[in-house]
């Protein structure tokens, strides 16, 4: 059985009188140990579909409208709150893009820190607690931890933030690990080492992890499987490999096709998904994508088309998937 | 003097006091740019790389002259900006122009999309009122949007269409030089990829010289003819485009390029992780700046200051033993 399901999950939001579906019946599992990528761009709904798990939605506005979110088999959204707060701290934790919007300013990380581990480990001695957060500390790899514990947020540098962030989402040695864009923030060679530091302690510590990103580099380095969204819908689900050597949604051929790549020749003109996203208010009855779809024909604005198994694990929502799993589908862009 | 490029960018430097104790004393310096020198020609796009705090904002603005530099020169058409006047500033203003992450930051967001483009002919006094509102059309439709944008707010955009309408403001006066500074490192990959056409397209079409800056390699890449890549402050290695990533010679560079994460999971590599973070401008490292992460550093990279010498045409290289690394 799957660690976490997420089914049929809808999330809206109450927006001045009107009732705004954001994520429309998502459908993904998470196995245990594995690295699920959550890919898509800005908002199309990866950091709600996030806090929805976690039951962090912000309140009154959003709430889960349709749909359920089952840990171990248990459903989260009917969890009485005490519950739900035991699995967000012990089993499931979470990290974000900017650190320090979780990390308390006027706190000095060694205070946050034990404060976090005494709540997931139960009262233990002010000496044992340090020794511990210590060694949270040079599991992350911080160097020189016993200085940092005695420092405040703003005097680490990004990199380190996010390692202490980490750090704390491992006290209570979730289950999963939620990573909302953790490493969109930093340069190229501070996310290289924060990668790395993910995969090493995944192989220690076997935890599973939801990564999202929009970026499809950060995906083909550490992820198994791979989620697409558009526009608040999956638009395709494979294994890591499949998605990016045979992509059959025209969105995902579409953004692959687009990346500038090191390999190009400089000074030639990109592929390019014209148009742009439809907005949340505007969205079109049929598939989401028709207005930048090459490939649309009539049935496109009238129906949205499901998502259906193209092969074994690979789940794709569109209504030509049939031509473009044969390979009868032209090139993006050609 | 046909051999003389439009831009020629010489040791160019720029430090800023940092203050600090009771009377807000200078107490250092920042060494934001340091010794920096490039040339860049009609219609030509170089782009500067690295990582964030290696000073390539600052180039950016100090060869505007909105900082003050330090030392150096650069030579715009053959004159000094660094020496000129209130009055062939406001020239220069016309031929170069700049572009940010975020156009809006700056302008008034109560102030229709026209306005904001009428705005640099209103300046120079240019054209009435009505060729003045015809451009403004007319730029929005160079840039992919409708003329009738002109009536709407910049909040009405999403990001990836305010940038358009940045890149027509900037083009209005037909600049012969912009800086686009880390324009669309803020954008989806999907709306990026469009901004970088229209800014090839517009070059071409208006032999249009660009100084191209952003952290992404692939990116700037993609746009320039020539790159310098930047750490703490110096250039570390210049080379056309198409050589640094395919033959990287600074140790840096190599790094850089192998933290790039590649759209492909078949992709093998070995790559080379930098320890530990980028040190502090204030109190740069001696020697070769990069000594604390360098992984081929010896003894007398701490001491001895590489020099950025040219290793062939259009190639350059700041380190002692860029030779011996393969
Ligand atoms: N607090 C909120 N109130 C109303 N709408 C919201 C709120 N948070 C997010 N949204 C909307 O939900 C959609 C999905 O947002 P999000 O999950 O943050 O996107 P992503 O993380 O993929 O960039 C967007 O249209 C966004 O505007
Ligand atoms: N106005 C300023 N005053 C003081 N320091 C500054 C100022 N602008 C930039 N700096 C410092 O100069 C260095 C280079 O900054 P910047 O040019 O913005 O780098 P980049 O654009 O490469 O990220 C950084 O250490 C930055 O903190
Ligand atoms: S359903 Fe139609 S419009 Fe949508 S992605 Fe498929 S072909 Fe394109
Ligand atoms: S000079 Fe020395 S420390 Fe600097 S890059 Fe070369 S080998 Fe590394
Ligand atoms: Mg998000
Ligand atoms: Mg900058």
């Amino acid at each position: 059985m799957p660690i976490l399901e997420i089914d049929q999950l809808s999330i809206a939001f109450d927006t001045e009188g009107d009732v705004v579906t954001v994520v429309d019946r998502v459908s993904f599992d998470l196995e245990a140990g594995e690295t699920l990528g959550v890919v898509g761009e800005s908002g199309c709904g990866k950091s709600v579909t996030a806090l929805s798990i976690m039951g962090l939605l912000p309140k009154p506005a959003g709430r889960i409208q349709g749909g359920d979110v089952r840990f171990k088999g248990e459903s989260l959204p009917s969890l009485a709150p005490e519950r739900m707060r035991d699995i967000r701290g012990n089993r499931i934790a979470m990290i974000f893009q900017e650190p320090m919007t979780a990390l308390n300013p006027v706190h000095r990380v060694g205070r946050q820190l034990a404060e976090t581990y005494t709540l997931h480990q139960g009262e233990l001695s002010a000496d044992v607690v340090h020794r511990r957060c210590l060694g949270l500390l040079e599991q992350v790899g911080i160097p020189a931890p016993e200085q940092r514990l005695s420092e405040y947020p703003h005097q680490l540098s990004g990199g380190m933030r996010q390692r202490v962030m980490i750090a704390m989402a491992l006290a209570s040695k979730p289950d999963i690990l939620i990573a909302d864009e953790p490493t969109t923030a930093l340069d190229v060679t501070i996310q290289a080492q924060i990668l790395e530091l993910l995969r090493d302690l995944q192989r220690e510590t076997g935890m599973a992890i939801i990564f999202i990103t929009h970026d499809l580099g950060v995906i083909a380095e550490l992820c198994s499987r791979v989620v697409v969204m558009y526009a608040g819908r999956m638009a395709e689900q494979a294994g890591i490999e499949p998605l990016f050597a045979h992509p059959v949604h025209p969105y995902t051929r579409g953004l692959l096709a687009s990346i500038p790549r090191l390999e190009d020749t400089p000074k030639t003109l990109l592929t390019t998904i014209p148009g742009v996203v439809p907005s949340i208010e505007e969205l079109p009855s049929g598939c989401r994508f028709a207005n930048r779809c090459p490939y649309v024909k009539d049935l496109c604005s009238r129906e949205a088309p499901e998502l259906v198994s193209a092969s074994p694990g690979h789940r794709v929502a569109c209504h030509r998937w049939r031509e473009a799993e044969a390979g009868t589908l032209e090139n993006w862009g050609s | 003097m046909a051999a003389e490029p439009m831009l020629r960018v010489r040791g160019l430097t720029k430090h800023f006091p940092v203050r600090g104790g009771l009377f807000l004393r200078t107490t250092g310096h920042v060494h934001a740019v340091d010794d920096v020198s490039f040339d860049l020609d009609v219609g030509e796009t170089v782009g500067l790389v690295g990582e964030s705090g290696c000073g390539k904002s600052t180039v950016g603005k100090t060869l505007l002259r909105l900082h003050e530099p330090t030392a150096g020169e650069v030579l715009f058409e053959g004159r000094d900006i660094t020496t000129m006047g209130r009055r062939e500033l406001r020239q220069l203003r016309r031929d170069i122009q700049i572009i940010l992450q975020d156009p809006f930051e700056s302008l008034n967001a109560r102030h229709t999309v026209g306005k904001i483009l009428e705005e640099p002919f209103v300046i120079h006094r240019i054209g009435t009122t009505q060729e003045r509102r015809r451009w403004a059309g007319e730029l929005l439709e160079r840039v992919g949007l409708s003329p009738a944008a002109a009536s709407r707010f910049p909040h009405e955009f999403s990001g990836g269409q305010r940038q358009r309408i940045g890149i027509a403001r900037a083009i209005a006066l037909r600049p012969k030089l912009i800086v686009c500074d880390e324009a669309v490192s803020a954008l989806d990959v999907s709306i990026q990829s469009q901004i970088i056409n229209l800014l090839l397209d517009l070059q071409r079409e208006m032999h249009l010289a660009l100084i191209f800056i952003a952290h992404d390699l692939a990116v700037v890449k993609h746009v320039s003819d020539r790159i310098a890549v930047m750490y703490l402050g110096e250039v570390v290695e210049t080379a056309t485009a198409k050589d640094i990533y395919a033959s990287p010679r600074h140790p840096y560079t190599q790094a850089l390029i192998s933290a790039i994460p590649l759209p492909d999971p078949t992709a093998d590599r070995d790559r080379i992780v930098l320890v530990g973070d980028v040190p502090s401008p204030i109190d740069p490292p001696s020697g070769c700046r990069f000594h604390t992460r360098c992984r081929h550093a010896r003894e007398d990279c701490r001491q001895r200051k590489p020099t950025l010498d040219t290793v062939r045409d259009g190639a350059s290289v700041a380190c002692h033993y860029w030779r011996g690394l393969g």
